[in-house]
């Protein structure tokens, strides 16, 4: 939908698929990643983002289909989403590491060793063992050790996940500051609004991949609000109803009140009546502006409704978003 | 709140690694309340609650959870509680079944109320068409919900949770902060670990820790009233331009398609004169109401805390 155009493509998929057992974790995936490009690639628990990327670093064989890399595995540059350095090393240790590992001489690795301590600000911290790190300081490490060798693509399965909100905001700091050297980036999130990080998005569910836009998420919402309804001191009793709504994800609690996703007014206080009860739909209801993360659960809340009407569903690609 | 808190802890203090990582720290939570615990990565949110479960003696102060002192009756106490940490303590070379059979055992569960109590919990966790599959072939998001599952098979009055939505996708999450409201209905008291701080509505109280203190403990909406003053959003064609210079200048972040500009006090012709003289033009900037996530920036940049600091 938006191959890459001038520029040269670092990575390519092809009809990749990905079986574990009789499990289709990836279903005939292509997708293309360009020089300097930023590739988020979004989509609920179980959809096949971190086997994508796995495949893509060369961690995994694809069952079928081709991965194509120019560069070569062995320059890319890979964090998975759990802590996998090594805990009993240092800080410089793992990056001293991980440089070796990738062929770095003595000066050079010395050279970006410090790069890396001052582009995550580690360097206070260079001597203490990565076990003792805080979460967002080992996020900070694996992106490090990702980093050492200067790869041409880096791929970032999950970076924020556990990250506190001030650390967030600092490692993406980086990420943006990495991708504006021109580092093509290809990253998994299920955070949705860290979407904006990205120039091309691939949403994916149940192992397939289909290629969209912010925008286009954001269009196939048109039409629809928050509507929210103020709820003022004691919460127990609005808990205690939204414990009926696990399987709908389109009510949920917000800062300002209880939400609900809907079209029209009438529609959203009948959902209300369904799920948490008569009496909370006649309340006063506010208009909202939907968050990028409820435009994708409308998107994918569809697709579900779409694949029950419509058994044959599966045979075209936009259903799975 | 009732007469005797489930948990109690009176000048709690823990040094590790020469830092004093929890630092004379008073707690108290009633029954049936939902309390959030916030605090940035390293703030000692986890080492706090290894104290309160007794695996991990304090260097001084007491502690008290269900009655129960951490220190001299900790084996009692965890049997007591339900906890669920962030390290996935499971087994997943086990079947979801087998590891919440095994669990249910281990707390002492047998014959005809272990299999009501599997059951019960694997369908209120939807695992019923997952019971099969190894825990380790199971997508994350599986594997916490059997987490959840097991920490609830024994009815415990106390449920601890380390960071439970970390890594779940918006449905998920979305169900679990209203499963989690069914649970405070039900009298159970909920302790929790979030980065997630939109979703913390579910919350009676929070309490902010910052290097190892109580930087802060209310009702959220206490919370977000204690950090006063508009945050600024920004929005322009060049976004990226525009969050490079008032990350510059006010330390602004880019959330969503804004830049937003968390620190109180900042003037819109600041901003705007600002983005004038590194010729971004067409910028919009429009004042809104502080949210839990800007309270909790505040609070953090008001401290000693650095983020890259141990």
């Amino acid at each position: 939908m938006n191959p890459p155009s001038q520029s040269e493509v670092l990575l390519e998929l092809q009809q990749v698929t990905v079986r574990f057992g009789r499990t289709v974790a990836l279903d005939a995936a292509d997708l293309r990643v360009g020089s300097r490009e930023t590739v988020a690639v979004l989509g609920p628990d179980g959809a096949g983002k971190s086997t994508l990327l796995r495949v893509m670093a060369g961690l995994l064989r694809p069952s079928g289909g081709e991965v194509r890399c120019q560069a070569g595995r062995g320059a890319l540059g890979y964090a998975g989403s759990t802590f996998d350095l090594y805990g009993d090393l240092t800080v410089e240790q793992n990056l001293e590491f991980f440089g070796r590992l990738r062929g770095m001489e003595h000066d050079r690795l010395e050279e970006r060793i410090a790069a890396m301590l001052a582009l995550t600000g580690l360097q206070d911290a260079r001597d203490r063992l990565a076990a003792r790190l805080s979460g967002g300081m080992k996020k900070g490490l694996s992106l490090a050790c990702a980093l050492v060798h200067e790869p041409p693509l880096l791929l970032l399965d999950e970076p924020t996940v556990g990250v506190d909100p001030v650390s967030k905001h600092a490692l993406w700091d980086i990420v943006m500051q990495v991708v504006a050297e021109g580092t093509a980036t290809v990253f998994t999130s299920c955070y949705l609004e860290e979407a904006v990080y990205a120039s091309r998005l691939a949403a994916m569910a149940g192992g397939r991949l289909v290629e969209t836009t912010v925008e286009e998420v954001l269009a196939e919402s048109e039409g629809w609000s928050a509507w929210v309804q103020p709820v003022r001191g004691d919460l127990t009793e609005v808990r205690s109803r939204l414990a009926r709504v696990q399987h709908e994800p389109r009510v949920y609690l917000r800062p300002a009140g209880l939400t609900v996703l809907a079209a029209e007014e009438d529609q959203g206080r009948r959902l209300l009546g369904e799920t948490v009860g008569g009496d909370w739909s006649d309340g006063e209801l506010v208009r909202s502006e939907l968050t990028f993360e409820d435009a994708f659960v409308l998107l994918e809340g569809r697709s579900l409704r779409d694949e029950r009407t419509d058994p044959d569903a599966s045979t075209s690609n936009e259903a799975a978003v | 709140m009732s007469a005797s808190p489930v948990i109690q802890t009176r000048g709690l203090t823990k040094v590790l690694g020469g830092r004093k990582v929890v630092d004379t720290l008073d707690l108290a939570v009633g029954s049936g309340e939902v309390y959030g615990f916030l605090g940035p990565n390293g703030a000692g949110k986890t080492t706090t609650l290894r104290i309160l479960l007794g695996l991990l003696d304090p260097d001084s102060g007491s502690s008290r959870v269900l009655g129960l002192d951490s220190q001299r009756q900790g084996a009692a106490l965890r049997q007591a509680v339900g906890y669920v940490s962030q390290l996935r303590s499971l087994y997943l070379d086990l079947t979801v079944e087998e590891n919440l059979l095994f669990f249910g055992r281990m707390y002492g569960l047998e014959g005809n109320r272990l299999h009501e109590r599997v059951q019960a919990e694997a369908s209120r966790f939807h695992l019923d068409a997952d019971l099969a599959r190894l825990l380790g072939s199971c997508p994350t998001g599986v594997q916490r919900r059997c987490s959840l599952a097991v920490a609830l098979l024994h009815q415990p009055k106390l449920l601890i949770l380390d960071e439970p939505t970390s890594g779940m996708d918006t449905t998920n999450r979305r169900g679990f902060w209203a499963f989690l409201g069914g649970l405070a209905a039900e009298d159970t008291t909920v302790i929790l670990t979030t980065h997630h701080l939109e979703e913390v509505q579910v919350c009676d109280r929070l309490c902010l820790m910052l290097t190892g203190r109580l930087r802060f403990e209310g009702s959220p909406r206490e919370m977000v009233e204690s950090f006063p003053g508009p945050v600024l959003l920004v929005s322009a064609q060049k976004l990226r331009d525009a969050h490079r210079v008032l990350k510059q200048a006010f330390g602004a972040s880019l959330v969503g398609d804004r830049v937003r500009i968390q620190r109180a006090g900042v003037e819109i012709g600041s901003v705007e004169q600002e983005l004038k003289r590194a010729g971004i033009t067409g910028a919009r900037v429009q004042t809104v109401e502080p949210t839990l996530e800007d309270a909790f920036v505040r609070a953090a940049g008001s401290s000693n805390y650095d983020q890259a600091a141990p």
